[in-house]
């Protein structure tokens, strides 16, 4: 169907907004979850673009998209908290 | 294509939709760093499920293949589990490096300084909690 491309852009266009607080969020915790934001919105862009081009190997992408983005936010926030 | 289906589908994935802009406007919006990571859990909760549950539908209905559907589903499974832990983490880490809400807190378990004691490290890492340290300097 052509209307998830429709949602995949705003959906895109939902990272713009989370990408603004990433650039101007004044600690390093609301940068952080400013990009895991960014991460989770990807997901589900790539998704619904999987969906739109009948191609199942985005959604692939999408599962390593998010085992990578919960990584990189927990490594983060032990590194911030000093335990790494 | 069956047009009750379709429409059930776009009722899902639009209002995914709603919470993710609901999510992202509140990132921007909100006045500190634990408003902000409640807001963000609005985009990893229903944000992402809602749409989910669409996909999935048009990956079984539509397409009529179980190995795409599993792909989403192991999708909405991870974001599940892993966005608590993660918002876990980076609120503790907030908090021990000094970020405080605006507003006064009415129940503060981290400032006790049992609290601030992992369970695999040593003494000295404990010093050097500030929860620690500001309860020390209000004892003296």
């Amino acid at each position: 169907m052509i209307e998830f491309v429709y949602f995949a852009i705003f959906y895109v266009l939902c990272c713009f907004i989370a990408i603004w607080r990433l650039i101007k969020g004044p600690t390093a915790p609301d940068r952080v979850v400013a990009g895991d934001c960014v991460d989770v919105l990807t997901d589900v862009a790539l998704v619904l673009v999987a969906l739109y081009s009948g191609r199942g190997i985005y959604l692939d992408i999408a599962i390593v998209t998010a085992i990578l983005g919960f990584l990189s936010q927990v490594l983060i926030g032990s590194y911030l908290e000093g335990t790494l | 294509m069956n047009l009750a289906l379709r429409i059930v589908i776009d009722i899902f994935i639009v209002g995914g939709c709603f919470f993710a802009l609901a999510g992202a406007v509140g990132i921007v919006r909100m006045p500190d760093t634990f408003s902000r990571m409640q807001s963000s859990t609005n985009i990893t909760t229903l944000g992402v499920l809602l749409t989910l549950i669409g996909a999935l539908l048009y990956c079984i209905f539509v397409w009529g293949s179980w190995g795409s559907a599993a792909k989403v589903i192991v999708i909405g499974i991870l974001t599940i589990l892993a966005n608590p832990v993660g918002g876990h983490t980076m609120a503790r880490a907030a908090y021990r490096i000094g970020i405080r809400p605006e507003r006064e807190l009415v129940i503060d378990d981290l400032a006790d300084p049992e609290a601030c004691v992992e369970p695999g490290s040593d003494a000295v890492a404990a010093d050097e909690c500030p929860a620690k340290a500001e309860q020390g300097g209000e004892e003296a």
